[in-house]
């Protein structure tokens, strides 16, 4: 007992007795060279007598104990921590919980799930604490280190050259500075640097206010080191002043030094906690409040996770769930318990001459001193939430979703009106209901995924025919539907066949006059550029067999959707009316030229070419369809940010299958931004990621037709999807857009359309790891002009459309845009500030 | 003695000087930092703190603090500014007295006692009295308080609030007494232990005096030094934790109204509430180092 009392006693004075301290270069530590066999046992005594000295030491052991465990945490406490404190979040919005028969909000007190209960976001605080452990010990080593540094130059120079004019102004400011109390002093300082500004702050601020007392107490040590007989010799021999305060000054401080190192990293860890509790923790960008005890709960939002942080969360909820602030208390007071016992200990081993204090000054010290800067450097870099969210992305399968896609590209081409949406439609509301996402859309009192936009729709019944024959009747080529022509319904277009020799009509400025235009048993061949749009109607007039236009465009589609209510459509009687792609067009162009006029009127010329052709359309009647889009949220917890809505964007219908049975599967095109979209929600839904925004999840029908259906129908009114997610928490409102498609082959870079918002071009950038291009080639697929946007393709994933099929997928390319996606997502619903 | 005094009141002043600028630069730094576009440079920042300083100081030679705005309107620095450094001294002075007035004589009976565990555990408990954050200590009590209100449905003290009486001085006293307290207890203990193993202490039991006139007169005119030291260091420990407590209790004090001060950017109410702790500090050092030739004739003699 008579030792713990002088090892209490001595731990609780740790400064005043540094008289006891010997000489760094004590006489033990310069026993080397060769020895004798008596030298050897006596040796061996002495390392004996410094164990057993060593195991005395109480204050040590306790210290090293608690230290080492410490060091422990900072290792590998994120791997061993029982939960994912980034992730593993309940809702902060009250939820009934099943079990209980209750509605529950966090915190939620300890139990055996979290023995130390959570914080007021539902996260684990034992996994918060060992996540925190990181940064605020190494903060702490850091403010040490830094104090020590400056507190031992000023001093030394201060003590060195007394009441000198550099003594007065050292003293003089240190005097300053300690005549405010640092809490205060930290505070204003750290505000005034900027908190947000992360942990250098805390570094500098806590520096400047905390170097005093070391300078003064080295100022004193250097007082009475000039004195001695050494420093006078090492005059004689002519060093200069700074080195004798480099080669005698310092190195017989060293041993105090090291004391006050551990002793101040205990007085630093309680300022952090002090300043914790008024909400000044590291990279907090939330202020205190004032009246936490009666004015509500003020919630602490942390993002690095930190002791101090989980201190303030502690302070706002004092009173009613005190296991906030204990914990992280708790960890502080072991914290500084043990580094003030191993400062102690140490103090005490140094007195009784059990270390050599001299390896502290050696040059590999600088090393040391090194490798500790980057170790803990690594370390700082590799804690917060980034790494997790990275982790989380990671469980993004390239194979799941590519798996998807096949599915998707088997269902006949998911035309609109067809069996293969219809199909598609319930698959993907299917995996919505599987994931246990939000169901989006309203009618009467029911939610359902499934938003129908009713249309009217004609389908081919036969598959339609164009083909070009030589004047003589032999055939010259066979045109594919809806790759090279495609067919018209605008007006008397519409179901007919013809045979006859193609006519062009031209047009010049003059006002027409069409009355000596005969186009009997002739297809008429008009130039969109150049013909008046309604053509069509005087050439069914003038008896023409059918229409072909020649067009500029890349792609065409036959025209299945009567779009306009008040349109003219299928005016009887009909003829075949189609449209030619730019390749196909050509090949008739070449034909036409020098062709003689065969008539000619005002404002019109008609040239007979060398050419016949066959038309066949036959189409059904026009019949209403609805078309299905897919619609599920997951909705923010967090009662601020759960009206700032999200939007993941991606088509999921195509081109259908013909009457001949030619399937256009669209894997790549729009079948693999279902299929992200849809491993995008399980990936969210089995990490368990709760967005603090509300994502809404759209696969949209219709893309092929001519009126963008779902699609128009968002963009035209975004709020109300948007509203059914987030009921009762006012307006909603769509912050962004994520337009997902060609998602899973093509090359890198990925492709970005220049006309997408900025900001979320530098969200990408920085989730991304693939190099990423604004690219022209990717222009015109944004699709909203309001809502900030982003479309992401990779290069050059336009197939040929027959050729579009799952084959093509790699799940390579899906998965590497799926974990960006996945990084994007993350930080776009959890970030504090969008900008 | 006079010049001795006279410098340290040069220093104090350029203390003042040192406290009333750099309050006046941290406060418009915040308030710049508290803008979405920063308007000002470092360097316009600090012209403008030097132009703030130079008003607040032709203010006060006149005596005038100046004027803060609050949610009520503007009011004088001074109104606010006295009333809260009353506030605080009342808790203060409370919770210095409370820890002499225990401290010393427990960390005295400790040094005196022949009991291990007494000493052990007082020990132990003072450990942990400089190790425990304020605000535990606080949250400790005020749970105490509730459960006890809950058990027996009355209440013990206030548990926050403001008021000159027993209810709500006893748990801020509480609070700002513990660090002080344990402070206390380690100093007076650790100095009387090494004041007991003196010669003179021996020479005095030789002569037969009995053990309170050996510690009474001879051991505790030893002690007064030291003391006074731990004390003069205790009132620092109290004003860095005032703030905290203050907070955590709502006691209208310096501590609570410069953190208020720095929330809501009233730049005059921080430095002014600063300028006052600062002097304090200073001036308690002053007497200290005074009083010291007083009581200790070696000290006098050493600096004439």
């Amino acid at each position: 007992m008579d030792r713990l009392r002088r090892v209490l006693e001595t731990l609780l004075n740790p400064r005043t007795r540094v008289e006891d301290m010997p000489p760094a270069f004590s006489a033990e530590a310069a026993t080397v060279g060769t020895v004798s066999a008596d030298e050897k046992v006596e040796q061996a005594m002495a390392r004996t007598r410094r164990r057993r000295r060593i195991w005395r030491n109480r204050p040590l052991i306790l210290g090293m104990i608690i230290v080492i465990g410490l060091l422990l945490v900072i290792l590998i406490g994120p791997l061993i921590a029982p939960h994912n404190p980034h992730l593993t979040v309940q809702a902060t919005l009250p939820y009934f919980d099943a079990e209980l028969g209750d509605i529950v909000r966090p915190p939620f007190p300890p139990s055996a799930d979290y023995l130390l209960g959570t914080d007021v976001w539902g996260n684990d605080l034992m996994s918060l604490l060992m996540h925190g452990a990181r940064i605020t010990l190494i903060a702490a080593a850091y403010i040490t280190l830094a104090r020590l540094a400056i507190g031992a130059i000023l001093g030394s120079i201060a003590g060195w050259r007394p009441e000198r004019f550099g003594d007065r102004i050292i003293t003089g400011v240190a005097g300053v500075i300690s005549s405010v109390p640092m809490l205060i002093s930290s505070m204003i300082l750290i505000l005034a640097i900027g908190i947000e500004k992360g942990l250098w702050v805390f570094i500098v601020a806590l520096s400047i206010v905390g170097w005093t007392e070391i300078a003064q107490y080295v100022r004193g040590e250097t007082l009475v080191i000039r004195n001695m007989p050494y420093i006078e010799g090492a005059e004689s021999i002519g060093m200069k002043g700074y080195q004798k305060i480099v080669r005698h000054v310092w190195p017989n401080l060293a041993p105090q030094l090291v004391t006050i190192t551990f002793l101040e990293i205990s007085t630093v860890l309680l300022l952090m906690a002090e300043l914790g509790f008024l909400s000044i923790f590291i990279g907090g960008a939330s202020f205190f409040s004032l009246d936490p005890v009666f004015g509500g709960q003020p919630r602490v939002l942390v993002e690095v996770p930190e002791w101090g942080a989980l201190i303030a969360q502690g302070a706002a909820n004092i009173r009613a769930n005190t296991w906030i602030l204990f914990s992280p208390a708790a960890a502080f007071l072991i914290a500084i318990i043990g580094f003030n016992a191993l400062g102690e200990g140490l103090r005490r081993l140094i007195a009784e001459g059990g270390v050599n204090t001299a390896v502290f000054l050696q040059k590999r010290m600088a090393l040391v001193l090194l490798g500790f800067f980057v170790i803990s450097w690594l370390i700082i870099e590799a804690t917060g939430p980034e790494l997790s969210y990275a982790a989380a992305a990671e469980a993004f399968s390239g194979e799941a979703a590519a798996a998807t896609v096949a599915t998707l590209a088997d269902m006949d081409g998911r035309g609109a009106g067809q069996a293969g949406s219809a199909a598609a439609a319930d698959y993907i509301a299917d995996k919505f209901r599987e994931y246990e996402l939000g169901r989006a859309m309203r009618i009467g009192a029911n939610t359902t995924y499934v938003h129908e936009i009713e249309t009217r729709l004609v389908q081919p019944v036969t598959q339609p025919v164009m083909s070009l024959l030589s004047a003589d009747g032999t055939e010259r080529s066979s045109l594919q539907h809806q790759i090279e022509f495609g067919f018209v319904i605008d007006g008397h277009g519409g179901s007919g066949d013809a045979t006859a020799q193609l006519t062009l009509v031209r047009f010049d400025d003059a006002a027409p006059d069409f009355s000596n235009l005969d186009l009997r048993n002739r297809i008429v061949v008009l130039e969109e550029d150049n013909a008046p749009p309604d053509f069509v109607t005087e050439a069914l007039r003038r008896r023409a067999q059918g229409v072909i236009w020649l067009t500029d465009e890349a792609v065409v589609r036959s025209q299945k959707q009567l779009a306009d209510p008040d349109g003219a459509y299928l005016l009887n009687p009909t003829l075949p009316v189609v449209r030619l792609k730019k390749d196909s067009a050509d090949s008739i162009r070449t034909q036409i030229n020098g062709a003689p006029a065969t008539q000619s009127g005002p404002g019109w010329t008609a040239h007979d070419l060398d050419l016949q052709a066959v038309l066949s359309v036959h189409l059904t009647p026009p019949e209403a369809v609805s078309v299905p889009s897919v619609v599920g949220y997951l909705a923010g917890y967090e009662f601020q940010t759960t009206t700032e809505v999200i939007v993941l964007f991606a088509s999921y219908d195509g081109l259908g299958i013909d009457p001949d049975g030619t399937v256009f599967p669209a894997a790549n095109h729009n079948a693999s931004g279902v299929a992200t979209l849809l491993e995008l929600v399980r990936q969210f839904q089995s990490q368990n990621i709760d967005p603090r925004r509300t994502l809404l999840f759209v696969a949209w029908g219709g893309s092929q037709l001519d009126e963008y259906g779902a699609a128009q129908a968002f963009l035209d009114n975004p709020e109300t999807y948007a509203s059914i997610a987030v009921p009762s928490r006012g307006t909603a409102e769509p912050i962004a857009v994520i337009q997902l498609d060609y998602a899973g082959a093509g090359d890198a870079p990925l492709q970005i359309d220049p006309a997408s918002d900025e900001w979320l071009i530098d969200l990408f950038d920085e989730a991304a790891d693939i190099p990423i291009a604004v690219d022209e080639a990717a222009v015109g697929n944004v699709l909203s002009a309001e809502i900030p946007s982003i479309h992401i393709q990779w290069a050059d994933g336009d197939f040929p459309i027959l050729e579009d099929t799952s084959d093509n997928i790699s799940p390579e390319r899906l998965r590497e845009l799926g974990e960006a996606l996945s990084l994007m997502l993350v930080r776009l619903t959890r970030q504090v500030v969008i900008e | 003695m006079g010049r001795l005094i006279a410098q340290r009141l040069l220093f104090i002043l350029i203390t003042a000087l040192a406290i009333i600028y750099f309050g006046f630069l941290g406060m418009t730094l915040i308030a710049n930092n508290a803008l979405e576009e920063p308007e000002l440079t470092f360097t316009e920042a600090a012209t403008v703190a030097f132009d703030e300083s130079v008003t607040y100081i032709s203010g006060l030679v006149r005596g005038d603090f100046g004027i803060v705005d609050t949610v009520s309107g503007p009011r004088a620095v001074s109104d606010i500014l006295w009333f809260s450094v009353a506030n605080s001294m009342v808790l203060l002075s409370l919770a210095l007295a409370l820890a002499v007035a225990v401290g010393v004589p427990i960390g005295v009976l400790s040094a005196l006692s022949h009991k291990q565990w007494r000493v052990d555990a007082v020990l132990t408990l003072s450990v942990l009295g400089v190790s425990t954050p304020a605000f535990v200590i606080a949250a400790v009590l005020q749970q105490g308080g509730i459960k006890y209100l809950a058990t027996f449905g009355t209440r013990l003290v206030s548990m926050g609030g403001y008021g000159l009486d027993y209810q709500h001085l006893v748990m801020p006293v509480l609070v700002l007494a513990a660090r002080p307290f344990a402070y206390l207890v380690r100093a007076t203990y650790v100095n009387l232990t090494g004041v007991m193993r003196e010669d003179f202490i021996r020479t005095a039991r030789a002569k037969g005096l009995r053990q309170n006139a050996v510690v009474g007169v001879h051991a505790m005119r030893n002690m007064i030094v030291p003391l006074l030291t731990a004390i003069g260091l205790s009132v620092r420990f109290s004003l860095s934790i005032l703030p905290l407590v203050e907070f955590i209790f709502a006691w209208p004090g310096m501590g609570l109204r410069i953190l208020e001060a720095i929330q809501d950017g009233q730049a005059v109410l921080v430095v002014s509430i600063a300028l006052v702790i600062g002097l304090l500090i200073q001036l308690i050092g002053l007497l200290l180092d005074i009083s010291y030739r007083f009581v200790d004739p070696r000290v006098r003699e050493a600096h004439g």
